[in-house]
Order: C-alpha cells, then sequence, then structure tokens
C-alpha cells in the first residue's frame, strides 16, 4: 500500500501516467475474472474462510 | 461526473497523443506496478493464500486504484486531494493497533472513495471511472471500482449467522445484508458493528464483504447511534447534497466534515484484539469518547 505522505516528497518517477493505465489495463485484460472463483473441481470457492489466511501474516492487516 | 475529473481526463488522454514511445516510462511503470504486487496472476496468488476470491479482487482493485492515485497525485487538480490526505495521514498513523485504531483499509478506503475534492465533488474513484471511459479497464475491474465507489461505512446491528456469513442489519436503515467478513472476525449477535460492505461486483458472488477490519462498539447502544444519526441529519438542514444521495447515505460516506469518521475512530478507540477493534461511544458527544481530549 502506498503512503499518501509520499506525494510530492520523493523523486517524481519517470512514468508517464498514461503508460501506467496502458500497462495496468493490459494486467487486467489477461485474467479472467470467473476462474477466480472456482477452483480445479469447478467447486465454487466464495465465502470461504481457510486456515491459511494470509492476515494472520499482517499481509493484509487492517 | 463532473469538471475536475473531466479536466483530469483531459491532461491523461492528451499525453498519449504525442505519439512517442518513452522507453524510460515504461520501465518506471513496470518497476512500479511490480512493487504495488499488481503483476499477472495477482488475484490468483491471494486466493490461494486464502482469501476469499470476492475479497481478493476488491484487494487487487485497491492496490491499483492506489497506484492509480499516486500518478494522479502530481497533477494540478489534485493538490487539494493531496493537501487533506497527507495532513491527516500525519494526524491519524493509519496502522493497527496499538499503533493506531484507525486502520489502513479504513483509511485507504476514506481516501480514495470518500474524501471529495474539486468544485464537482469528486472522489479519486470517480476520476478513475472517468478516465476509463477513454481508456477502458476490463468490465471486472470497472465493477469493482463502482461498487467500491459505492460502499461507505455505516452502523450495523449483528443478526447472527447464515451458513457462513454474517447477517448485519444497518442502524438508520434496517436493510438486511448478508456479510463475508474478510478479517475472520464472526463476533455475536447483538453487537454494533461500525464497518464498510461493499456490494457484489459480479453475479457470481451473492453476499457483501466487509471491506475493513471490524469496528465493534461497546456499551453503545443501538437507540443511542440512531439518535445520533437523527442528530446529525437535523444538522444537514437544507444544505444541499452532491450526487443525489440521501441524507444518511452522505453523513455515512463523507460526513459533516472530510476526516469526521477518522476522527471517530481516533477518539472512541477502546481496546483491539487480532481481527477487530472495540469502539466506544457516541460520536457528537465528546464526553463519551474514551480519547477524546
Amino acid at each position: 500500500m502506498i503512503s499518501f505522505s509520499s506525494y510530492h516528497k520523493e523523486e517524481p518517477k519517470a512514468m508517464n501516467t498514461i503508460d501506467l493505465f496502458d500497462e495496468l489495463s493490459t494486467f487486467c485484460r489477461a485474467q479472467e475474472c470467473a476462474d477466480f472463483f472456482y477452483d480445479g473441481a469447478g467447486k465454487f470457492l466464495g465465502g470461504f474462510l481457510l486456515e491459511a489466511r494470509a492476515f494472520r501474516c499482517g499481509w493484509n492487516r487492517g | 461526473m463532473g469538471t475536475t475529473a473531466n479536466a483530469v481526463a483531459k491532461i491523461i488522454v492528451a499525453s498519449r497523443d504525442n505519439g512517442v514511445i518513452d522507453l524510460t516510462s515504461r520501465r518506471a511503470v513496470m518497476e512500479s506496478i511490480r512493487e504495488a504486487h499488481l503483476d499477472k496472476d495477482r488475484v490468483s496468488e491471494l486466493i490461494a493464500k486464502g482469501h476469499d476470491p470476492a475479497h481478493a479482487v476488491l484487494i487487487f482493485t485497491q492496490n491499483l486504484v492506489s497506484l492509480l492515485s499516486e500518478a494522479l497525485s502530481e497533477l494540478k487538480p489534485l493538490r487539494q486531494f493531496c493537501r487533506i490526505v497527507a495532513k491527516a495521514e500525519d494526524e491519524y498513523m493509519p496502522s493497527y493497533p496499538p499503533v493506531s485504531p484507525v486502520t489502513t483499509s479504513f483509511f485507504t478506503m476514506w481516501a480514495l472513495f470518500d474524501l471529495q475534492f474539486g468544485q464537482s465533488h469528486e472522489t479519486i474513484g470517480t476520476c478513475i471511472q472517468t478516465i476509463s471511459k477513454d481508456m477502458p479497464f476490463p468490465g471486472w475491474i470497472e465493477d469493482a471500482i463502482g461498487v467500491m465507489q459505492a460502499s461507505r461505512m455505516g452502523f450495523y446491528v449483528h443478526c447472527g449467522f447464515e451458513e457462513r456469513y454474517v447477517r448485519l442489519r444497518e442502524i438508520g436503515t434496517g436493510a438486511i445484508t448478508r456479510c463475508f467478513s474478510s478479517s475472520g472476525y464472526q463476533g455475536q449477535e447483538g453487537q454494533i458493528w461500525f464497518v464498510r460492505l461493499v456490494a457484489p461486483s459480479n453475479a457470481l458472488v451473492n453476499y457483501h464483504v466487509v471491506k475493513t477490519t471490524p469496528y465493534v462498539l461497546v456499551g453503545t447502544t443501538e437507540n443511542m447511534i440512531e439518535a445520533y444519526l437523527a442528530r446529525e441529519i437535523t444538522r444537514l438542514g437544507n444544505k444541499p447534497i452532491p450526487h443525489d444521495m440521501d441524507a444518511h447515505s452522505f453523513i455515512m460516506k463523507h460526513g459533516p466534515s472530510p476526516t469526521h469518521w477518522n476522527e471517530y475512530v481516533f477518539c472512541a478507540y477502546s481496546n483491539f484484539q487480532e481481527d477487530a477493534v472495540f469502539l466506544s461511544g457516541v460520536p457528537d458527544m465528546k464526553e463519551s469518547l474514551p480519547c477524546a481530549s
């Protein structure tokens, strides 16, 4: 997650915003949303609480 | 969408017309995408780690909007946004207790989708929605941005469980929603939660996602919150509300002041555990808030 305090305080990256939109759009198109919701056996994954939840490692804390 | 979002979109899209391919920029973009964990297959990785798929889509989308907001923040129309957010970040130090009761997820969702700026009351979310008319993201990302932009905080009464979901009834509207609690906290019937619910972004999902770690109210009753909301709506009076919102939704999304809900969480903090934060008190009754100075 970005730090909002870093806005304008860091050296600006040599990055055109238009390129960022283009690349992110390309990445997203390479992923098919419906595939996220089923496992290899066609079982719906929604709503499960699995043991290996990432929040336990603080990955998505908060 | 109004003039500020259109001005931002115009600046971005105009830069495409110079016809120059800047390899340095492309390299910087790829590096930023990697740093933000937005590489290809990221959603699948999150699901493999145990995240609910609807929540994984929201995490990915939130990170994507964060990265875009960082790039957009260099534009003149977003100066006001940067000033407010940077000041709020310094003041509330979003993290997780015991560092701060203002959680990263709570703060980030507020900054990206609730905080309005410019004469046309835009948010980062509405700006990106406007830009994506010219530079479309795939539908599933646009839909996810749409439901995150439409989301807001709310006070809810825990009404028990339905299979693996929590049933929440909103104080003020009475709407009952079946929810997946993304922090893993399940709570108990009768509790009052202060949380952000995000509606389903596609037809595969028939439940809302509790996007923030639940704030659970202790010693503060439904009647107290109901009376508070009525007072807040009365104070709003005839003030014009942008985007045809109803008064209750406006209060819960934008607050009577931009940092109102950050301030409430900060002052009402009582305790925490791994997957929930406990608050106490009524927002407009300073003497009821444990950490109000």
